[in-house]
């Protein structure tokens, strides 16, 4: 058997073949795919599955767009030959009723697990590898059993940014990078000669046998195999239920895959290898939240070395890859998982290292803080109203529809009773909303000027303000430590203050340049955007730097990741220009905090004044008193003074 | 529904640890009047597995959902669009009304519409359902045993919907070993068990189960009928409210709860009245989550080594 098919490593051939074996595990989370990798990985997963099951099998895709109409159902609008009616439409999660007892399988893609909608993350999580499912929907009711098979994608870097309970439902994770096609001639040839997005369908004859074969076959565990789960089960990364059992039950796959009539320790290591599992490691709590920000490290290892391992595992034609069983040792005194050759991913769950930067809650629908005066933020859904505003013409013209039967059988009062649609107040519908932000706070932190100052309590009354008015954050960060480039400010964009992505933003170390000039430059952009673009814009925006002004990066170096010597005060030429930008826009108020430094002590002036802000001196930290900092006492007011 | 007919989830026998959240379940059936079971624990502890299968195990069927997808109408009530098109009103119950004198079970009850909490706390609280929508105004008594299951990563309830829960379990992760194998063991031979089915054959793994339901539902039937004719003392009755006060839980559903859970604990043990050990057994349970600002680990309202060593003192002066 051949180490590859269409440039897909043997070892993800056969976990998706497992997959498709068993309903508990089609869940399938790839990190770090491309839209088009992913794409190839579902086209091959509905085949196995069609090979597996014997049956129709569809996908359809999620899309950022989905609310819970599209995913649950709604009625709507169809056309007769008797004239318009009202109709049940099915959503892409609820039940096929045209179906009955041979519905096709659904396969569910989700391009970017991170960026789901509120609504289509509470759908994933209510019905993703469920037994049974509920729908009660417009008259509606559904009680089956789903026959939905998931693929989804997201960034390893942003697995914090999902809710834990969403990604707990999927069985197995995968590193995505192993689904990119060979980087040859031939394919780069095939790819000229057909369209860009085209790819041909890949040809699962080998394995194909194989998945028909198994499809029939219940093996029965040994002994030996129950005593070698055991051992398996005191390892710590598998201390969720969901985890053990998916384990079991790949186990049971890969026997049925090697078309062996028991399930054997040998299948069972092999289970663990395709997980990544390796003895016990030391044990995670929780999640790390951490004080202090840790460099940005990225992932451990690139993509072209795990490629290269996953490519040149060892293969054969049945599932006792890797070493004999009696070399297996099960080490518990090793306090790290090694990465196995043959394992899906580096991290069998990345997931309890991530670091948490989603929002308390995430899966509940905010509740509306401020009084809303005109309809913006993303449309999630409909809900009744009493008034017009915000209406959702379609959506009360919907519910109106329902009625129109009766109402016009009993009589209803309109000029013309043939045409036209008799309404009523409880027909009306407005769009429900995510909620946005009519005010921003903009911080620009250079951390190289911060040293001895006080400028954690400096900030407080800002992030304050931000808290009470329910003000969208962003943090600017010049000259942190960990920066993916020296050259250049990095910004943190947030809907709420208190988000742990901000916490981090703001307990970084300093580095050892300031492109300030960089920094303002992105608040200038961050606020062009957010107070005239689209139409979520913020009304009043806040923008607060906090810096010695002594920016040593030239504008012109941040955007071309080129320092051209001599540099000598471009920086800060640079800067100054930009802050006079910033200070003509409307509705935005500037603070600077100063951090007094030694050297250079009227560059702050200088800065203020160029933006036009107040200037706020920020005391030393040997200079406050301990716990009665009152938060309202600034060592000194001056605005925009040089 | 038969014991031959396959049903989708695990028997309720088939179970292996979650004591505590079975028996809140259980006390609940046997006594109505403590008012429902809140199940909080993290994901994957089998919270809505043990609800579906309680309620197939009493009553043969899934318990009556509301799904956190419901409309208002489904809900409340509403018309029958299908039949409202051919100009016929047909009112439709909702699902409030389906669950009258049975479970109503809400699963991620902390990701609901805050609107449709309101409407199920005015049922809950007041006992009445009133239908004022579409042009159909009614009212209606009803009684459900409500149900929830929540994951509290994702959230804490309000304080309102928290008290109508008359129990409150924390679920964890099983942590012995043995068990934790058993439970993978289980759910692979009910895998194979499932198929077999599908495929026309019976199971003994599944009537086996089945049958060891069917026994457990008649005990537990027996044990509400005595339920009523178990004596609880004035000392014990006292001890029920000196804790409550104590642990400064708000209101007075706390003492009440604890004493009809103890009572429905003794008639499930088979004995004519209420002892110490049956109040040990709920009042972590039936007041952990009526203290203002419980205890709260990772949003997991807990009991702690300090609640266990009040009750003690409390209930050794019984």
């Amino acid at each position: 058997m051949s180490n590859s098919l269409d440039g897909l490593p043997q070892p993800l051939l056969n976990a998706l073949a497992c997959a498709a074996l068993h309903p508990g595990l089609r869940s399938l989370l790839f990190l770090d795919a491309t839209y088009n990798n992913l794409q190839r990985a579902a086209a091959i997963f509905v085949q196995m599955m069609r090979l597996a099951t014997g049956r129709a099998v569809e996908s359809a895709t999620i899309s950022a767009a989905d609310t819970d109409d599209t995913l649950w159902g709604n009625v709507s609008l169809r056309a007769n030959e008797s004239g318009p009616s009202v109709a049940w439409q099915p959503g892409l999660l609820a039940k096929n009723d045209s179906a009955d007892g041979a519905a096709p399988y659904r396969v569910i893609v989700i391009p970017d697990l991170s960026t789901l909608n509120i609504a289509a993350a509470r759908a994933c999580t209510v019905i993703v590898g469920a037994d049974v499912a509920v729908l009660d929907r417009h008259g509606r009711h559904m009680e089956w059993q789903p026959n939905f098979c998931w693929v989804a994608s997201c960034p390893s870097e942003h697995l914090g940014r999902v809710s834990t309970h969403l990604l707990d439902r999927f069985a197995l994770r995968i590193n995505g990078q192993s689904l990119g096609a060979s980087r040859d001639a031939a394919h780069l040839l095939d790819w000229i000669a057909h369209d860009a997005d085209r790819q041909a369908a890949p040809d699962l004859s080998v394995i194909a046998r194989r998945i028909r074969a198994a499809a029939a076959l219940r093996p029965i565990m040994t002994p030996e195999a129950r005593t070698q789960l055991g051992v398996y089960l005191a390892n710590a990364r598998l201390r969720f239920t969901r985890r053990e059992i998916t384990f079991g039950r790949l186990a049971v796959s890969h026997a049925r895959l090697d078309t062996s009539i028991t399930v054997t320790a040998e299948h069972v290591d092999a289970a663990a290898r395709m997980l990544g599992l390796n003895g016990t490691i030391q044990e995670r709590d929780t999640p790390r939240v951490p004080k202090r920000a840790r460099p940005s490290s990225g992932r451990s290892r690139d993509a072209a070395s795990i490629d290269d391992e996953i490519l040149n595992a060892p293969s054969s034609s049945s599932m006792d890859d890797g070493p004999p069983r009696d070399e297996l040792k099960v080490n518990r005194t090793s306090d790290v998982t090694s990465f196995a050759p043959t394992a899906l991913s580096v991290d069998p769950y990345p997931e309890d290292t991530a670091i948490v930067e989603r929002d308390h809650a995430s899966l509940q629908f905010p509740f509306p803080h401020t009084k809303v005066t005109a309809a913006r933020g993303q449309i999630v859904g409909l809900e009744r109203t009493t008034s017009a505003r915000d209406l959702s013409i379609v959506g009360t013209i919907l519910e109106a529809a329902k009625f129109q039967s009766i109402r016009r059988a009993r009589g209803g009062n309109t000029p013309n009773p043939k045409t036209g649609l008799l309404f009523s107040a409880s027909d009306l519908r407005k769009y429900r909303r995510a909620m946005v932000s009519d005010y921003l706070l903009v911080m620009v932190i250079d951390f190289t000027s911060i040293d001895d100052s006080a400028w954690d309590y400096a900030l407080l009354p800002y992030l304050r303000w931000a808290y009470v008015k329910r003000a969208a954050v962003c943090v600017i960060q010049v000259g942190a430590a960990g920066a993916r480039s020296e050259l250049r400010a990095e910004s943190v964009f947030e809907r709420r203050v208190h988000s742990p992505r901000i916490e981090r933003a703001l307990e970084s170390a300093a580095g050892k340049s300031s492109p300030l000039a960089h920094g303002l430059d992105l608040a200038l952009q961050t606020l062009r955007h957010q107070m005239q673009h689209g139409d979520s814009v913020v009304r009043q925006a806040m923008v607060v730097v906090l810096s010695d002004g002594r920016g040593n990066v030239p504008l012109s170096a941040s955007r071309m990741s080129l320092v051209i010597p001599p540099v000598m005060r471009q920086g800060i030429e640079d800067s100054l220009q930009v802050a006079r930008e910033l200070s003509v826009l409307r509705n935005v108020q500037s603070v600077l905090l100063n951090p007094q430094p030694a050297q250079y002590p009227r560059l702050p002036a200088e800065l203020a004044h160029a933006l036009n802000a107040e200037l706020v001196n920020i005391p030393l930290r040997q200079d406050m008193p301990a716990e009665t900092y009152d938060w309202d006492e600034r060592g000194g007011v001056a605005r925009g003074s040089a | 529904m038969s014991e031959a007919e396959p049903l989708p989830l695990l028997p309720y026998s088939l179970i292996i640890g979650q004591d505590q959240a079975k028996l809140a379940l259980e006390l609940s059936y046997i006594a109505p009047r403590i008012g429902g079971v809140l199940i909080s624990g993290q994901r994957g502890t089998g919270k809505s597995t043990i609800v579906r299968a309680f309620s197939a195990m009493l009553h043969g069927h899934l318990p009556v959902t509301l799904p956190i997808n419901a409309t208002d109408d489904r809900v409340i009530g509403g018309w029958n669009v299908s039949e409202l098109m051919r100009s016929k009103p047909v009112w439709q119950k909702g699902l409030l009304e389906e669950a009258h004198g049975q479970m109503l079970y809400i699963d991620e009850v902390n990701l609901l519409d805050d609107h449709i909490v309101n409407i199920i706390l005015d049922v809950a609280s007041t006992g009445i359902l009133v239908v004022q929508r579409e042009g159909q105004r009614d009212q209606k008594e009803l009684s459900f045993t409500l149900i929830g299951t929540m994951n509290p990563e994702e959230g804490l309830l309000r304080p309102q919907l928290l008290d109508r829960f008359g129990l409150m379990v924390n679920v964890q992760p099983e942590s012995d070993q043995a068990r934790r194998q058993a439970i993978v063991q289980t759910v692979l031979e009910f895998d194979d068990a499932k198929y077999l089915l599908a495929a026309g054959q019976t199971s003994r793994f599944i009537n086996d189960a089945l049958e060891s339901d069917k026994q457990r539902r008649a005990q537990l039937a027996e044990a509400r009928q005595r339920t009523q004719n178990v004596a609880i003392t004035a000392p014990i009755a006292e001890a029920c409210v000196a804790l409550a006060q104590k642990l400064g839980t708000e209101g007075h559903r706390g003492e009440y709860v604890a004493a009809a859970a103890a009572r429905a604990h003794a008639a499930l043990q088979g004995r004519a009245a209420v002892t110490v050990n049956d109040v040990k057994v709920v009042a972590p349970i039936a007041m952990q989550h009526r203290r203002p600002g419980g205890l709260h680990v990772h949003g997991q309202i807990l009991w702690s080594e300090a609640d266990e060593e009040l009750m003690e003192e409390i209930l050794s002066h019984v």
